[in-house]
């Protein structure tokens, strides 16, 4: 299961800036956020949470957490959330930008050893809308972008879960769950690591992808709906036009938007998607015709 | 970050890879006395050399970058004539002149990363060379756990079920380049050809390399290596030179030139990616692209604005991006009407734009627009963003039509 309402979840990183903003505004959504951890600031309290040193002390505190969201500094990152997987934390929500490959690379391998999930890293987080989120999603105002409904959102970039869930808003299409993979080289959860969650959820009638040029993310998925192991109708945007038409090799956008010996075109990317059945839209703007399109009768 | 094949032949030595004997030339340098005496002493030692624009990018060979010499006249008319010619849109700024290889066999080894299995991967061919992009497909891959690494025993295995010949001098090659990519934080590292002599001397005969940037805060060898700036147009260091004004927000730091009409400022990353496609997909030809975020203050909008709107012959400007959630609307778009109140364009601008106190920013310029009859179109969050982008296009074509 996703986390979610009832998941106790502990803020790695609560005293930084983002941290503590970050804290706020999931307990202001209604996310069970008990306590937080610094490394050096432990017996502090933040938003009335009390802050520890390590991992391992804030398990002990609340023995019940299930999730951590990390807003630690990129070259801590590695060791931050290597603590959270040791002390048992089944899942890892990874706000961080700008983490090494290396090191996300052995994070991913030791999630898998310890049959936990990392989001992220470059993740915005994960909001079950209207219920609770983990993550920054949505700022401090969340109902002006976000509102509840049938729409499931994943997408490679943070700014837009919120640009897409606010044209379904003005649309009056609501959405279920939003989540932001980040567009790193290596995601610790690609669209298809994901997609048994948005199978399962009652709510979701509906799946909104957006992706971008670069990575296996789009191809995985297009194999997961061929093969069946998702049903539910998807609608997509692949951005990276502009990025490919680059003369030059300038570092642009996400790390992971990059082409590599010809592979992993955002044309490629969206037929190979058309040919599983997806509806893709050419300009963002078309993403709630598409999905008026495709959402079942009567909801 | 990508290094220069001969920064990257330096690293590789580090880790126990001999390159060949070698004189880097400089195209400020070229007629220093030192040089030519240099390349005399070079020339004489070694009666056939290789002469290796140090540019980025592949195919160097096959498009006359690289090239065989002898003698130093000749190879000094080569080096000229190189400095002198454009590979894509980098000028040659230095040269690698390297004695010339006898080649026995030439291997092909890369490392990278996976982005389906999520791990390092080995990539290795026994027909290393210049024509390795045609039998792409037939590389053999081993996938490398990145907490195991790569033990003597797997490697061995490897090559000897892909019938290698040179297993016993590869083995260790094969694990200090991986020991490279790792403790180097490399996204990417291939050495092709890798070069087998008569002798038994083994050379990296060249070196790609691409650093990882997040990492190079932590990898002291690149703190003095600076980007190259040989390939910026002095817009493109100018917009640089705001950025670095005060750290506070992102405001040109990619800004890059490009040969279109319609000038540019976004916002947020994947919106302004998004936009730039609607854009182009539109038909709408781009002056520029440049990314504003993170709250930068109103004096860096204003003097980013003053660079992106100094391109003469401009028919459109497009403010863009998507709902802000902490960066000042009204400051950031204050800094651009600053700019615009100097400049006074005749060409119309589109402004799509939300967040913290966007009604007074949108006030502030409707006031200023009445007053200078400027020709502004102010979008907010009820236009999807790249709907206003549609509007630009338009409006700039109408614009080039009336003149």
């Amino acid at each position: 299961m996703l986390p979610s309402k009832t998941t106790h979840v502990l803020v790695q990183g609560i005293t930084g800036k983002e941290g503590s903003k970050a804290t706020q505004q999931m307990l202001a959504s209604g996310t069970l956020v008990t306590c937080g951890v610094t490394p050096g600031k432990g017996g502090k309290t933040i938003e009335g949470l009390p802050v520890f040193n390590t991992v391992a002390e804030a398990k002990v505190f609340d023995p019940l957490l299930t999730a951590s969201v990390l807003y630690v500094p990129p070259l801590l990152a590695y060791q931050a959330a290597r603590e959270a997987l040791v002390a048992g934390i089944p899942w890892l929500v990874v706000f961080t930008e700008n983490i090494p490959v290396r090191d996300t690379a052995k994070l991913i391998a030791y999630a898998a050893q310890h049959h936990s999930h990392i989001i992220g890293p470059s993740s915005v987080g994960l909001m079950h809308v209207g219920s609770c989120k983990f993550g920054s999603l949505g700022g401090g105002n969340d109902d002006r972008m976000y509102s509840k409904g049938h729409v499931g959102i994943m997408s490679k970039s943070g700014g837009m879960c919120a640009e897409t869930a606010l044209l379904l808003t003005k649309q009056g299409i609501g959405q279920s769950m939003v989540i932001g993979l980040g567009g790193d080289v290596l995601m610790g959860s690609t669209f298809t690591d994901l997609l048994p969650f948005f199978q399962q959820d009652q709510a979701t009638k509906v799946l909104v992808i957006f992706g971008e040029v670069g990575g296996t993310a789009e191809e995985e998925l297009a194999e997961a709906i061929t093969s069946k192991r998702f049903t539910k109708p998807v609608v997509a945007f692949i951005s990276g036009l502009f990025v490919e038409s680059l003369p030059r090799n300038f570092p642009l956008g996400h790390a992971g938007a990059f082409i590599e010996g010809g592979r992993g075109k955002a044309e490629d990317k969206k037929k190979i998607l058309r040919e599983a059945g997806v509806l893709v839209a050419e300009y963002h703007h078309e993403i709630p015709d598409l999905v008026k399109k495709v959402m079942p009768h009567g909801i | 970050m990508k290094l220069q094949e001969y920064k990257g032949k330096e690293l590789l030595q580090q880790y126990g890879f001999e390159k060949p004997d070698a004189l880097l030339v400089t195209k400020k340098n070229l007629d220093d006395p030192a040089t030519l005496l240099a390349l005399h002493a070079f020339c004489s030692k070694h009666p056939q050399v290789m002469v290796k624009a140090q540019v980025i990018g592949g195919q160097r060979k096959k498009q006359g970058f690289v090239q065989e010499s002898k003698g130093c006249d000749a190879t000094l008319s080569l080096l000229q004539q190189l400095f002198s010619k454009m590979y894509q849109t980098q000028s040659v700024l230095s040269i690698l002149v390297e004695e010339k290889i006898a080649i026995a066999h030439e291997y092909f080894l890369a490392l990278l990363y996976d982005t389906r299995l999520k791990t390092p991967m080995l990539l290795f061919s026994s027909k290393g060379g210049i024509d390795i992009e045609s039998h792409r497909e037939e590389l053999a891959r081993y996938p490398i756990s990145p907490i195991d690494g790569l033990s003597e025993e797997s490697l061995r295995s490897f090559l000897h079920g892909l019938h290698v010949q040179d297993a016993a001098v590869l083995v260790p090659l094969l694990l200090s380049a991986y020991q490279c990519f790792t403790l180097a934080d490399c996204l990417h590292l291939e050495i092709n050809p890798l070069i087998k002599t008569n002798n038994g001397v083994w050379y990296a005969g060249d070196a790609k390399i691409t650093i990882d940037d997040a990492a190079i805060p932590r990898q002291p060898f690149l703190q003095h290596v600076q980007e190259e700036a040989s390939f910026l147009t002095p817009r493109e260091i100018a917009a640089r030179q705001v950025d670095a004004l005060d750290y506070r927000g992102v405001a040109g730091r990619t800004f890059m030139d490009l040969p279109g009409t319609i000038a540019i400022l976004a916002s947020g990353g994947g919106a302004s990616l998004t936009c730039m496609d609607a854009l182009m997909r539109a038909g709408g030809k781009p002056a520029n692209y440049t990314e504003y975020s993170g709250n930068p203050s109103r004096e860096k909008v204003r003097k980013l604005t003053e660079i992106t709107l100094s391109k003469p012959d401009l028919t459109g400007c497009l403010v863009i991006g998507g709902t802000a959630n902490f960066t000042d609307v009204y400051e950031t778009l204050a800094g651009f009407m600053d700019a615009v109140l100097v400049i006074k364009p005749s060409y119309p601008i589109v402004i799509r734009r939300a967040g913290p106190r966007d009604a007074e920013a949108f006030a502030m310029i409707r006031s200023l627009v009445d007053e200078h009859h400027f020709n502004v179109t102010l979008f907010g969050e009820e236009t999807p963003m790249t709907k206003a982008v549609l509007v630009m296009v338009k409006k700039a074509e109408e614009y080039y039509a009336s003149l």
